[in-house]
């Protein structure tokens, strides 16, 4: 008797916990809100990876949206941050571009690349073209001396790589951390390479960093701002920042090295596996097209690759040896690293 | 039982109470939250037509300001004027187009000329930067020189802070000669659409790819507006930020969409605060079930368990127990019911045990009168050879029939057959007709198929005795006679005699059973008692004076034989153990 009544207790209870089951689900159920959007069709879409600042990529990829009617989605990062995404996706990104980045970086990945030629490939700077076209140059990127005209007469400012070494510049130079900013490690890369002839790698690095007196700025923004401001008398940037900030009014002016003015370029390139092909390669088209590559020399302070284009043409320039730069990065930074540490600590 | 019955309640209480409370609980809270739903979808709906309607009624106003510009004759001929007086005279055109009562603080107006250079401007301080032709809102004014073209200014080259651009371009016999552009910033959206919102809900304004024309505050702080792009890029839900709904609105002619962000007032901080408060009145629905169920319980069982109480005194032998319920109800019948039960039980158990008492003392008497019956047998056997042995015939019949009857009287058996009984009597009488010189005579009739009936032992003695005693003590001629006959399935036997009749007050008494009376006629009543005590009252003893003279007393039994004696004597024998 009394086990039957527990059994069919048991029963209710049981029939209780479901009920009230049931109507926990179908609150949770009416939580849901599905909006209802269409998405846009594959064949109208395209994902890129850039590792250009918004003031660049932005313009160029609203216009390129409103042109071809493809939906664009973006994901910004640093340069390696993207370069390391798309190796560690091998193949099964999501994304179809990588856009920006130096050359140099992008030739290290070149094998998560597709390769293509664009129709303007005839036009195309060749010196830092990639041999089997895994990426297309996109703009220059001169780097430059920058100094401030109320500090420095125009006739003392240094116009070689060599004379940035003066005593006179001693804790006068601003300049950033080559470990963090890649513009800085093409810049020291550059000015090991420039006095190979005369010093070893540690001996420039040594000679550099001693004028340097353990003071770096935050970043290659702050360079500028370091010159402008008076903090710095001379620094070492791109031209981009430099002729942005002397448009804004700034009190600089850019020295152009002597035989040595460096432009690495900074491309794009189509990721292997991309999904939606044929507007990544429309992508492609379009950033060498002649109304970016005008857009770059008119409105954002960059010069064109087309050798059509006169911006793209820089006096005095120096083939910049990627290869070298590559496979001397670690001995570069770690003499970097020790004389960077000695100076500092003479400060201490 | 009282446990089982208990919890047994409780969780009907509970079972009941708990279904409706959740259910209704449950009902409520999703009713609740679909009618806030329903009603900021509606209001949502509502703020979205009302903010397209107000930049529907701007971008028309401005609209038809750029068409005021584009026809204006002092303005398209100063394009390329270098003379200061008519460029006054088209910037005084220009003002008085562009300042109206509809838009007091209006959008910025600016007139360009073909190669995209500047050449008139509302705004103050302008820099009158240069656009390029090639590129964005020139390029497609260019495009579409016979319309107004309203694009997304957030990215453009040079926009400053301007949100939107509206532009057509001036046509003169089919070639571009210059644009018109209105510059609508941030700052005269959020004016546009600052009621609309009113500040309390994230507001988007998007382009036709989804990317971010303006943003509230609020939506900007959490980059909404590429939330919102993801989501449709992708057309996923994972970005969805938590306790907020988007209703958008789609301005096809202008290409734009307009999101309305509403954090939920019915939140899942709510919801769940909500279900808690319902599981805190489920937990008050046990306590109240168990309340209930307790005092419920106690109330059904307080009768039944003083019943149980009432019972077990009766079970040990107290038949005066009395619970005299005043309760209406059921419970209250059954205490009634059970006071006249024991009433009634009470009142057997005292007749019986008096019967009890009476039996036993008929067996007293008897066992009294039945004192040394051996000895007395023996002797009568003894007497009897002697007599023999010397001739006296009277002896010898009286002492081996007073042996007989002693044998009869000294057994075991309480039940005889009627035959038995019959010759027993015999015997008495035998011995009598000696006493009394033959001074009466007896006679017996009995049917042959009443002979095997049973009947209690030395019954007819007693009566035959007092017919002999009493009824013929001084008359010569007496006569006994017995007659046995069924009547109803009763078995009669009736002892008449032609002596002197018993007096009224004798017969009463008998009749009526009076013990004390008849103290003088003990065998009389104890055949009466005997036979009451075996069948029940009844049957028994009956006399009456016959006209003719004399006494009848009739005896009446019930017709019992063999077989059915088996019963009788257990029933006989246990009431003797007793």
């Amino acid at each position: 008797m009394i086990t039957r009544w527990q059994k069919q207790n048991r029963r209710k209870i049981g029939l209780t916990g479901l009920l009230f089951a049931g109507l926990l689900v179908l609150l949770s159920a009416c939580a849901q809100n599905e909006s209802g959007e269409e998405t846009p069709a594959a064949e109208n879409r395209l994902v890129v990876y850039t590792a250009h600042k918004e003031e660049i990529y932005k313009p160029i990829i609203r216009e390129f949206e409103e042109r071809s009617g493809i939906w664009v989605d973006v994901v910004a990062g640093g340069t390696n941050e993207m370069l390391q995404q798309i190796a560690s996706e091998n193949g099964q990104s999501g994304a179809d571009i990588m856009f920006g980045g130096g050359v140099d970086s992008l030739q290290a990945y070149e094998a998560y690349f597709e390769p293509y030629v664009t129709a303007q490939d005839e036009k195309l700077d060749p010196a830092y073209a990639s041999p089997d076209h895994a990426y297309t140059v996109f703009s220059k990127l001169p780097t430059v001396f920058v100094y401030n005209t109320k500090l420095v007469l125009p006739s003392g400012a240094p116009r070689t790589w060599q004379q940035l070494l003066e005593y006179q510049w001693e804790g006068n130079i601003a300049f950033a951390d080559p470990e963090k900013s890649g513009s800085a490690y093409t810049a020291l890369s550059i000015l090991v390479q420039r006095l190979n002839r005369e010093k070893t790698t540690e001996e420039a690095v040594a000679a550099f960093t001693k004028n340097l007196a353990g003071d770096l700025s935050d970043g290659s923004n702050t360079i500028v701002e370091d010159v402008a401001s008076g903090k710095k008398m001379i620094g070492i940037t791109l031209e981009e920042t430099a002729l942005k900030k002397k448009a804004a009014g700034a009190d600089i002016e850019m020295i152009y090295p002597r035989q040595a003015t460096c432009a690495v370029p900074d491309g794009g390139a189509i990721i292997k596996g991309a999904a939606h092909r044929e507007n990544a390669e429309k992508f492609m088209e379009f950033i060498v097209s002649d109304d970016v590559q005008h857009l770059l020399e008119d409105q954002l302070y960059r010069r064109s690759v087309r050798t059509d284009f006169s911006s793209s043409e820089i006096a005095d320039e120096m083939r910049y040896d990627i290869a070298y730069s590559n496979t001397h990065r670690e001995e570069i930074l770690q003499a970097w690293d020790s004389y960077m540490g000695q100076t500092k600590r003479k400060d201490e | 039982m009282k446990r089982s019955f208990k919890t047994e309640l409780f969780f009907s209480f509970l079972f009941i109470a708990l279904i409706t409370l959740l259910l209704s609980g449950s009902f409520l809270i999703s009713a609740v939250q679909q009618k806030t739903e329903y009603d900021y979808e509606k209001k949502s709906a509502q703020q979205l037509q009302e903010a397209e309607e107000v930049l529907e009624r701007f971008f028309g106003k401005t609209e038809q300001i750029i068409k005021g510009i584009l026809n204006d004759k002092r303005i398209t001929e100063s394009l390329h004027e270098t003379d200061s007086w008519a460029v006054k005279k088209a910037y005084n055109r220009l003002f008085s187009l562009a300042v109206t009562e509809v838009t007091r603080d209006p959008a910025v107006f600016r007139v360009y000329d073909e190669s995209g250079r500047c050449v008139l401007s509302t705004a103050e301080a302008d820099q009158m930067e240069s656009l390029p032709v090639y590129w964005g809102i020139l390029k497609e004014a260019m495009t579409h020189p016979d319309q107004v073209i309203l694009h997304n200014a957030t990215y453009e080259v040079n926009s400053k802070d301007a949100a939107i651009y509206m532009a057509q371009a001036m046509v003169s016999d089919d070639s571009c000669i210059g644009f018109v552009i209105a510059d609508i910033s941030d700052r005269k959206l959020e004016e546009i659409l600052k009621e609309i919102h009113a500040g309390e809900s994230e507001m988007v304004v998007l382009d036709e790819f989804w990317e971010e024309i303006y943003s509230t505050e609020t939506a900007g702080q959490i980059d909404l507006a590429s939330v919102l792009h993801r989501q449709k890029f992708y057309g996923t839900q994972e970005t969805r930020k938590e306790d907020f709904t988007y209703y958008t609105r789609e301005i096809p002619d202008r290409g734009l969409h307009l999101v309305i962000g509403k954090r939920d007032v019915f939140s899942d901080s709510l919801k769940r605060t909500m279900v808690l408060v319902l599981f805190a009145l489920a937990g008050g629905a046990l306590l109240l079930s168990f309340i209930v169920a307790r005092i419920l319980s106690s109330r059904l069982m307080s009768p039944l368990e003083s019943l149980t109480e009432a019972m077990g005194k009766v079970r040990e032998g107290d038949l005066s127990v009395q619970m005299n319920s005043s309760r209406p109800d059921e419970f209250g019948q059954l205490a009634r019911d059970f006071d006249d039960m024991t009433k009634a039980l009470d009142v057997y158990v005292k007749l019986r045990s008096k019967q009890q008492q009476e039996l036993s003392d008929s067996n007293i008497a008897m066992m009294q009168a039945q004192l040394n019956p051996h000895f007395l047998y023996n002797t009568l056997d003894s007497i009897k050879w002697i007599a023999k042995a010397n001739h006296v015939p009277e002896l010898a019949t009286l002492s081996s029939s007073l042996a007989k009857i002693l044998r009869a009287s000294i057994s075991a058996d309480i039940f005889v057959p009627l035959s038995d009984e019959i010759s027993l009597v015999n015997y008495y009488v035998d011995i009598q007709r000696i006493r009394f010189s033959d001074k009466f005579s007896f006679d017996a009739e009995v049917p042959m198929e009443l002979e095997d009936v049973i009947v209690p032992k030395l019954i007819l003695q007693p009566i035959v005795e007092n017919a002999i005693v009493h009824g013929l003590k001084d008359r010569e001629d007496g006569y006994i006679f017995l007659n046995v006959y069924e009547q109803d399935k009763r078995l009669i036997i009736d002892v008449e005699d032609n002596g002197c009749g018993m007096d009224e007050d004798m017969l009463q008494t008998l009749n009526e059973r009076d013990r004390e009376k008849l103290k003088g006629h003990i065998g009389f009543y104890n055949v009466d008692t005997i036979i009451r005590l075996h069948y029940g009252l009844n049957y028994g003893l009956h006399a009456r004076n016959l006209k003719e003279g004399g006494v009848r007393v009739t005896v009446e039994l019930p017709v019992r034989r063999a077989e059915n004696m088996i019963t009788e004597d257990q029933n006989a024998e246990n009431s003797g153990d007793r």
